[in-house]
């Protein structure tokens, strides 16, 4: 699989650090400063500038630390308790962190997300690096430039057979890993920068009070409430007051951790599932997003953004329904802050307020038959928004447009792939993206390999939310030469508009499980 | 190499190769150390992008990756990593259920 563009799954179900179950003896920094001093000194000496040997020459996410205490434990005797283990977390992750502006760009990897675009800075980092890891991996590390290189022995004294690998052999690799890709990613990814040095100066927002939230989960649809964040000790405590746009409710709580004064990572349950958070605090504490997940499947999740209520300007985050057919009547709600102003539109879209208050707005919308296609702008007071008016679907977009679900049985679990049918109308300047529409679902062979294979008949199936659903791992003798219930397949949605059926098509490579699971793959 | 002489195609290909860089990857190829390192078929996707050509059941070749080292971010190693991975289960094709994540959930 190589080229720039590429989707990862992102392996196992658990963000590592999200699901602690600390005891009541509160873990100060300080003390993660003296644990460090008693348990890693024993191999990494201390430095003439009063560091610690690597230790010291490196900044990482908490997963990023999560995974050097692991790799310590698994492979070079260290013996700590879970307790000590998150005090260390937290104390390095305060110390040698990322800043926010440096984990921005690969938070799709933290958030556990299954499927995502992960980009190569160029085609020798995509060879060298990208071959085992997403990209992300390396871009949420910095290191001196000395430790770049000691990153490069370290490979190869840990995995040899990378120098056999494919993308090794076409190249001097190892020549060009030590005179040259580790000053690349030096330069890339320095250990001094100022957005850090800025940042972990800078006065860190609690994330204490009161939020207005709205999400999404992909194939069921938005949600939106109310979250109340109370500091308790070291902690934080999250009680969700939350509902789907049909007004079912999602309730649940959160414990939290703050680390490097942004990184939100949370265990909880919600409707009695056991999830896990991963959000970021906004640098000046107004804005949290990120993304939720399902403990036990890390594919199963949601959107999340909270804003907070303090100081919040009026402003519309969420809709039940984005857009509204000519000559049609609707009943559409508006979710956000501050909506208390009177409801309006711009060019004569009807609108009729059927309740109110300041967190949302109901409101009857009525296109008129002769009403042009277009976006029209509905505000509330101060809060503006848009509502798309669409006469008729001219095109369907599946999205993703390529991804892959893995199968799953024994210790490991499946992993889905969620599709969703978004319709398109040509506009003036170009598409218009109308939204998310109910669909209904094929699977067909991608190619004539897959129809041969017969894939469809036993790499899973698709249910009418767009949900695949992969098949059993292992060897399937029903299978020609006993193979594996893999698959190349097209996935089709059809959403009828009026009297014409309009379909869109992606691809979806159903492939096998993987036993390495770190948080960061 | 003016005073040998090839006796086989491999080692006519290496006196052949034009340049330095064919050299080398006539030479590597000498390493077998199963299907993935004979075959590079990729872990999840083939190299035309569908699952046809992967080594599958991939059950049959696993602990030809897992024993060497060949695809260490998918398959645990047990050269260096993981070495106790595959303890007691001798058989990937009877025992793939009972092999476990490497990290541990928290």
């Amino acid at each position: 699989m190589s080229g720039k563009a590429r989707l990862f799954i992102s392996g196992v179900m658990l963000v590592a650090l999200s699901a602690f179950s600390p005891s009541s003896s509160l873990a100060k920094d300080v003390q993660g400063k003296a644990l460090v001093n008693d348990y890693c000194t024993a191999c990494h000496a201390e430095t003439d500038d009063g560091g610690l040997a690597r230790i010291s020459d490196v900044r990482k996410t908490p997963e990023g630390w999560d995974m050097t205490l692991f790799r310590m434990q698994n492979l070079h005797g260290l013996e700590i308790d879970s307790d000590e283990r998150f005090a260390i977390i937290k104390y390095l992750s305060a110390e040698y962190g990322l800043s926010p502006s440096e984990s921005e760009p690969f938070r799709y990897v933290l958030e556990q997300r299954a499927h995502f675009n992960d980009i190569a800075v160029n085609d020798d980092l995509d060879a060298l690096c990208g071959r085992c890891h997403t990209n992300a991996r390396y871009g949420l590390q910095r290191r001196t430039e000395k430790d770049w290189l000691k990153h490069m022995h370290f490979h190869v004294g840990q995995f040899p057979s990378l120098e056999y690998q494919a993308r090794s052999r076409d190249r001097f690799w190892w020549q060009e890993v030590t005179t040259e890709t580790y000053k690349e990613l030096a330069e890339l990814y320095p250990f001094k920068t100022d957005a850090w040095d800025t940042w972990k100066g800078a006065d860190h927002k609690s994330p204490a009070g009161s939020w207005r939230v709205t999400g999404y989960r992909p194939g069921i649809g938005g949600y939106q409430g109310m979250m109340t964040v109370t500091r308790d000790g070291d902690f934080y405590k999250a009680d969700y007051d939350l509902y789907d746009m049909t007004g079912g409710a999602l309730s649940g709580d959160s414990k939290a951790v703050i680390y490097t004064g942004y990184e939100w990572r949370a265990s909880g349950m919600l409707n009695g599932a056991e999830t896990r958070e991963v959000y970021a605090l906004s640098e000046d504490g107004m804005r949290m997003t990120g993304r939720w997940h399902q403990a036990a499947h890390y594919d199963i999740g949601g959107e999340f953004q909270a804003v907070r209520m303090a100081g919040a300007e009026a402003q519309v985050l969420a809709k039940s329904s984005d857009y509204i057919r000519v000559g049609q009547e609707k009943e559409i709600t508006l979710h956000g802050i501050g909506l208390t102003g009177k409801v309006s539109s711009d060019k004569g879209l009807g609108l009729n307020v059927t309740r109110q208050d300041a967190t949302s707005v109901t409101v009857k919308i009525t296109a008129g038959k002769n009403m042009s296609p277009g976006a029209y702008v509905v505000t509330v007071g101060q809060a503006v928004t848009e509502i798309i008016v669409y006469d008729k679907i001219d095109r369907l977009q599946v999205t993703p447009d390529w991804t892959i679900a893995r199968l799953g049985g024994g210790k490991t679990p499946p992993v889905t792939a969620q599709f969703e049918a978004v319709a398109y109308m040509t506009g003036k300047d170009g598409d218009i993206k109308i939204g998310v529409m109910s669909a209904d679902w094929q699977l067909h062979a991608f190619d004539e390999e897959a129809e041969h294979m017969k894939d469809v008949e036993f790499a899973g199936t698709i249910n009418a939310q767009g949900t695949f659903m992969p098949g059993a791992a292992g060897p399937n003798p029903s299978r020609k030469y006993a193979t594996n219930n893999a698959g190349n397949l097209k996935i089709v949605a059809q959403v009828t508009d009026g009297d014409t059926i309009i379909s869109g098509e992606a691809q979806l490579i159903v492939t096998v499980q993987r036993w390495n699971t770190p948080p960061i793959r | 190499m003016k005073h040998l002489k090839p006796i086989n195609l491999k080692a006519h290909a290496l006196t052949t190769a034009p340049s330095e860089g064919d050299r080398m990857e006539v030479v590597a190829m000498q390493t077998v150390a199963g299907c993935a390192s004979t075959m590079d078929p990729g872990w999840e996707v083939d190299a035309f992008g569908g699952v046809a050509a992967l080594c599958q059941p991939m059950e049959a070749d696993l602990y030809g990756c897992s024993d060497p080292c060949w695809w260490p971010a998918q398959v645990p190693d047990v050269m260096n990593s993981y070495p106790d991975w595959d303890a007691n289960k001798s058989s990937a094709g009877a025992d793939w259920r009972e092999l476990g994540n490497v990290f541990p959930k928290r």
